[in-house]
């Protein structure tokens, strides 16, 4: 039989880990954070197998461990100054390139459209799972998923992505 | 005219696309002619997709302590079986015994009151000892 964790949390550590990869721009760092979440996660199952907002309880210490380890690195004071955050060094010769554009399509997105922008267009929720997920109102979710909408349309228009 | 692509991608950036719509728009899309831009924003969020964790690894502790508790359940439930059956089995003896001993009194009981029957039966055998006594009583025969 599979365990709680299996069942509901580790389907979906693709989803959380792109989050903290758009975080922090960094492969190894985002699934070190991931990992310990995860292990928290653990220690912590019978009080969150009644939880009613599994998804966004994860999101929300994904949040903290970044932060923390932010904060123990003195780099930053909150995820609003990951845009400052250097693009990563090229690993591979084909992945470099690939990864690199998300992060040139995103970074001028404050960190709410940002991630509202991910869940839609990349995980492709509804506007309710995005909203129970990040913890806000159905209507904030449209307003910024509208306004990161626009700003990459703008930046498609003006300046032009490549893949 | 516009086509169905044009209206859908319109209704994209106005944010008031469906998520079914933006699948239909997604694969339009790539059946169309043209449209690099969009089809570089659509083909980088799709590579995005194909972000996975590589090294994160299902935490080992939990799996451990389940199995602890499980094992638990099950030396409970064996350990409760055990005793009860135990307990059982030591009642049954003792009835058993209890038994045997009623039993074992009965007979004894029952060679007893034979017994005692045969001793009554025995009791004019007893009173033959009085027989020759009167003379010696009395003196009635001659002392030579």
């Amino acid at each position: 039989m599979k365990s709680f964790f299996e069942a509901h949390i580790w389907p979906l550590r693709g989803r959380l880990y792109r989050m903290v990869y758009l975080w922090t721009k960094d492969r190894d760092l985002s699934e070190d954070l991931l990992q310990n979440v995860f292990t928290k996660t653990v220690e912590r199952q019978t009080e969150l197998e009644s939880h009613p907002n599994l998804g966004g309880w994860l999101v929300k210490s994904l949040k903290n461990e970044t932060l923390m380890h932010y904060r123990k690195t003195n780099r930053l004071t909150g995820l609003e100054g990951t845009e400052e955050l250097p693009q990563p060094e090229s690993h591979g010769l084909d992945s470099s390139d690939q990864e690199r554009h998300i992060f040139t399509l995103v970074d001028l997105l404050p960190q709410k459209q940002k991630e509202i922008f991910l869940l839609r267009e990349v995980e492709e929720m509804s506007y309710e799972e995005i909203a129970t997920q990040l913890e806000i109102t159905l209507e904030q979710v449209k307003i910024n998923l509208h306004r990161a909408r626009k700003s990459v349309r703008e930046k498609l228009v003006h300046q032009g992505i490549n893949r | 005219m516009k086509t169905r692509l044009e209206i859908l991608l319109e209704k994209y950036w106005e944010a008031e696309t469906s998520l079914d719509e933006e699948r239909e728009l997604k694969s339009l899309l790539k059946a169309a002619d043209g449209y690099p831009k969009e089809k570089a924003l659509f083909g980088i969020l799709e590579d995005f997709k194909n972000e996975v964790p590589q090294k994160v690894k299902l935490p080992e502790q939990k799996r451990i302590r389940t199995i602890r508790i499980q094992w638990l359940g099950w030396a409970a439930s064996i350990a409760l079986l055990a005793s009860a059956a135990w307990v059982w089995q030591d009642y049954e003896q003792k009835k058993q015994e209890e038994l045997a001993y009623q039993q074992v009194m009965e007979a004894l009981a029952l060679i007893q009151t034979n017994l005692s029957k045969g001793q009554e039966q025995m009791q004019p055998l007893n009173d033959l000892k009085y027989l020759n006594t009167t003379n010696q009583l009395f003196q009635t025969t001659s002392q030579k």
